[in-house]
């Protein structure tokens, strides 16, 4: 099972390249600020990712705004990463299902 | 650079908490991401707490993963706990499953140890690999190193030639005095230089030097160290003491350690080891008894040195002077002379045993994917619960290491008295059971048999259970969950390839006790109730001209005992006794009769006929009149067959000597006697009787037919020796009875391996049917109970229910049989008595496993047909 941290970014990462900003910006865009990553936990994370080959470091694209500093690191999915993400997601699903089959979601019509 | 924002200093401060690697690689991003923040409007004590808080986490899990490896290795190990436990809760099946493995482990690991040891193993001397066997080659037997004479031994020492070194041994009789009774004793005559030629090093004292061996020299002695022990107590004064062979006095020198072992096929005793004088005077040229050794310089090839020796043996043998047995040197592999055909012998056993495993591995495998389908549920809900396939493969995984695990350790135990106990039965024909015992490679064998063996039971129902859809979960009962027709078919599957192979092992083990019992009630010929025999050797005391007067006398008195019928001497006897052969040319037109062959030549005296119980076919027997003068022989049914097929022998002649000889008998045979059996299984040879009294010997066998308890003759035979010649060593005296029985220890040895091996393998198959079966019943309880509502009757029920395991029996039978039918081709030289396709064996395994599979299925299958069909739909 993935840490929520973990899905955010790789959800975030699934539209194409991001760098760490971006990253952050995306999930707290998506979340309404309920997931929040600090730098730490973000490049931790992305460390980690990295090392299981499921996210790589790609060339920043050629539109990206100068900053003024280095050029910043973009990252994205990697094929195994793609497939994590598939497999938490439908995972997810059956979780929903399951749960909804047993009506605990409390959204099914009284029988 | 753009200007350090002043607030960015308490933030590089933070980073600090990570690793160096780490911040050299990151550093840079965090700063600009934590700017971003701050241009975003981050900041407050909140925020820098939440930031600080948000470092120290990330920092300790960074550094956490750097010691990856170590997570890993405690991941195992918690996965390894975990299997222990889930297998804590299923007893029966775990302690089945690991006594099964450890059988399988256990077993395969023994034989290989020994066949390791005993094949695959250099031997253990210095520069073995170099070592070549040396040794004359033998016209009756080309190719075998025969012994060497002293003479051809001093040549090739001093001509060493591409060899490095050349040492030999020759056992030497000798009547061994040490206070007490007189004993018949083989001590080992050793050339120079053959202590450190072997690496053999002394426990005590010293070995014996060059000086040793010359001329004139005091005569000493080195103990074996097994000798030392028993005869001295393993006394460490022991050297200086005496001991008298053959009226000579040798000085101990010293005692050889205990982990020297004598070089096989060279050295026979381990007991005494006196020095070869080859540099008295002319070295003999016509004794041979020397078995020699060479080892080869580094590079040089066994066929130069081959060629070498020849070229000495012409030296020393020209042409006229050769003996006529003698055609020259031979030199052969070593290790290969002393393994013979052992691997073949073991290769097979080696073979019987791993299909063992494979059927132990089926086994298991066969009960874990039937564990595997009652648990599709859990593992449904776990992976629901959020269990990737590969977190779920590895705890069943890492379940199947445990069984391995343990299965291997208790099996490295059986293997341990396995070997223990096969260097203990073993029978004497494999060589090297000396270098016996478990080791680490065997141990590493254990181990890596283990890990196969989780590949072979554990992956596949691994795999099946976790492919269990987890779109399944919840609609059914567990009962229903993946009892699919696919699962069924792989059990079936492997029932019938268990069942299968234990009919291989059956069949196999069923020949080979077919034929054991044909041999050992085969009729040998002879009556050996009720006899006893006594080996005796009366030189060096007596000279040859005394010889026929003292075997004469001793088998009055020996006639003369109370409860002896008759008495006979004879140099061969069933089992026991020298078999030596001769040169002879019977009359006739076959090559023999011009060339001459070897034959069995056998000299007797007294009543041998009534001794040994045998009978005439034609003619007679010898009677006094038969001597030196008379020049008569008897020969056996098995020689008139060979030489005058359908002809009388009675009246033949058998001339004595190779072609050109002609100063030797001519033989006139006078009577044939009847084959007897020399050693179980195989067929009669040809044979000539000699009467003692015109080819006196003097080593024999003395045979005497009790008129009832053989064994209590023992002693009183003894008597008879003793009041002989109160010197006159005694070697052993046996019953014939028991020697026959010895003789027949290889074959009875194989066949409790293989027996054992099959009686597991039927046990483990038979356990399989019936899981198998239990299992399919259990599962289709419900579909039972609602034919049996409907009126189905119980018996069609039970029927439908056996037969269809029956069908995966009679599948695996008819599988099995066919493998044996090839398999067996294999067997043919274990076998004497019965073909490799001995039909009543076949049709015997394969019913006894068609039945015991068809009762196995019927029990699951009855307790199916007594299911109340109300209270299964109930449950529903």
């Amino acid at each position: 099972m993935m840490t929520t941290r973990t899905l955010q970014i790789l959800l975030a990462l699934a539209d194409g390249p991001l760098h760490g900003y971006g990253i952050k910006q995306s999930v707290e865009d998506r979340t309404g600020g309920e997931v929040r990553l600090g730098s730490g936990t973000l490049y931790e994370t992305v460390h980690r990712l990295v090392g299981r080959g499921e996210i790589e470091e790609v060339d920043p694209p050629p539109d990206e705004p100068p900053t003024g500093g280095p050029p910043r690191r973009y990252y994205a999915l990697t094929r195994t990463g793609r497939q994590t993400l598939r497999e938490e997601l439908r995972r997810l699903e059956a979780v929903v299902r399951y749960a909804r089959g047993r009506n605990l979601l409390g959204d099914a019509p009284a029988p | 650079m753009p200007p350090i924002d002043p607030s960015s200093r308490p933030f590089r401060w933070l980073l600090r908490l990570y690793p160096r690697a780490y911040r050299d690689r990151y550093a840079d991003e965090m700063e600009a991401f934590h700017r971003q923040e701050r241009l975003d409007g981050a900041g407050g004590a909140g925020y820098w707490l939440r930031l600080a808080a948000d470092h120290v986490r990330a920092a300790m899990a960074v550094r956490r993963a750097k010691v990856d490896g170590e997570t890993k290795m405690r991941q195992l190990l918690e996965d390894l706990v975990a299997g222990a436990r889930t297998l804590r809760r299923a007893p029966a099946f775990a302690t089945f499953a690991v006594m099964t493995l450890a059988l399988g482990i256990g077993a395969t690991a023994a034989v290989f140890t020994v066949l390791d040891r005993v094949v695959l193993r250099p031997l253990p001397y210095p520069g073995s690999e170099r070592m070549v066997r040396l040794g004359t080659d033998l016209r009756h037997n080309p190719g075998s190193p025969g012994p060497l004479s002293p003479a051809l031994v001093v040549a090739l020492q001093s001509a060493p030639g591409p060899a490095e070194g050349v040492v030999g041994a020759s056992s030497t009789g000798a009547i061994l005095s040490m206070g007490g009774d007189p004993e018949r004793f083989d001590a080992t005559r050793v050339t120079p230089g053959f202590f450190p030629f072997f690496g053999a090093r002394a426990g005590v004292g010293r070995l014996l030097t060059q000086a040793d061996h010359a001329a004139g020299a005091e005569r000493v002695t080195v103990l074996g160290h097994g000798f030392w022990r028993e005869r001295y107590g393993g006394d460490p004064e022991v050297v200086g003491h005496t001991l008298h062979l053959d009226d000579e006095e040798y000085a101990v020198v010293g005692v050889l350690s205990a982990d020297f072992i004598p070089p096989p096929g060279i050295v026979e005793h381990d007991d005494v080891w006196i020095s070869m004088r080859l540099a008295e005077g002319e070295p003999e040229t016509g004794m041979f008894s020397v078995a020699g050794v060479a080892r080869l310089r580094p590079g040089a090839t066994l066929d130069e040195y081959a060629s070498h020796a020849s070229r000495v043996a012409a030296d020393v043998y020209p042409d006229g002077d050769r003996p006529n047995f003698v055609l020259g040197a031979v030199a052969l592999d070593y290790r290969q002379t002393v393994v013979g055909d052992a691997g073949g012998t073991l290769g097979r056993v080696l073979g019987a045993v791993g299909l063992l495993l494979v059927i132990a591995c089926v086994n298991v495998a066969s009960l874990q994917l039937t564990r595997g389908t009652q648990r599709a549920h859990e593992l449904a809900v776990r992976t629901a619960l959020g269990a990737g396939r590969g977190r779920l493969l590895r705890q069943l995984l890492s379940e199947n290491v445990v069984l391995a695990l343990v299965g291997g350790a208790i099996g490295s135990g059986i293997a341990f008295s396995a070997v223990r106990l096969f260097r203990r039965y073993a029978p004497g024909d494999l060589p090297r059971l000396a270098e016996l015992g478990v080791d680490g490679r065997g141990l590493a064998f254990s181990l890596a048999l283990a890990v196969a063996t989780v590949l072979l039971f554990g992956l596949l129902p691994a795999l099946r259970s976790t492919g269990t859809q987890t779109g399944a979960v919840g609609i059914g009962t567990p009962n229903r969950v993946g009892s699919g027709r696919r699962e069924g078919r792989l059990r079936g599957t492997l029932v019938a390839v268990e069942t299968a192979l234990a009919v291989l092992l059956a069949v196999g083990s069923t020949l080979l006790a077919r034929d054991l019992v044909r041999m050992s009630t085969e009729d040998p010929g002879f009556r050996p109730a009720g006899v006893v025999s006594m080996r005796l050797d009366l030189a060096p005391r007596y000279e040859r001209a005394e010889w026929v007067a003292l075997w004469e006398r001793l088998l009055e008195t020996a006639r003369a005992l109370p409860g002896a019928d008759a008495a006979a001497v004879a140099t061969q006897v069933p089992y026991t006794g020298d078999r030596m052969a001769s040169m002879y040319r019977p009359e006739g037109t076959g090559p023999e009769s011009v060339e001459g062959t070897f034959i069995v030549t056998v000299v007797v005296g007294g009543d041998y006929l009534a001794a040994l119980g045998t009978s005439l076919a034609e003619g007679r027997w010898f009677d006094a009149g038969d001597d030196a003068s008379s020049a008569t022989a008897v020969v056996n049914e098995a020689f008139v067959r060979r030489f005058w097929p359908g002809e009388t022998g009675v009246g033949k002649h058998v001339r004595s000597g190779a072609a050109g000889i002609e100063d030797e008998p001519n033989y006139r045979v006078v009577g044939v006697v009847a084959d007897m059996t020399t050693s179980p299984g195989r067929e009669a040879d040809a044979r000539i009787y000699l009467p003692l009294r015109s080819e006196p010997w003097r080593a024999m066998e003395v045979v005497v037919r009790a008129d009832g308890d053989a064994a209590g003759l023992g002693p009183a035979l003894r008597e008879v020796v003793r009041r002989l010649d109160p010197a006159l060593p005694v070697t052993s005296i046996r019953t014939v009875e028991s020697l026959g029985r010895e003789a027949l220890t290889r074959p009875r040895f194989y066949t409790t391996l293989f027996g054992s091996f099959a009686l597991v393998a039927l046990v483990l198959a038979i356990v399989g049917v019936y899981g198998t079966t239990a299992y399919a019943t259990r599962s289709r309880t419900r579909d039972i109970g609602i034919r049996l509502a409907l009126g189905a009757q119980r018996l069609v029920v039970v029927r439908g229910v056996v037969l269809g395991t029956g069908g995966v029996v009679a599948a695996g039978v008819a599988l099995g049989l066919g493998m044996s039918a090839l398999a067996a081709r294999g067997m043919g030289d274990f076998l004497h008595r019965v073909t490799p396709g001995d039909v009543p064996s076949y049709a015997a395994v394969g019913a006894l496993v068609l039945l015991a599979g068809i009762v196995a299925a019927f029990v699951p299958a009855a307790r199916a047909g007594s299911v109340d069909p109300a209270s299964t739909l109930r449950e529903e």
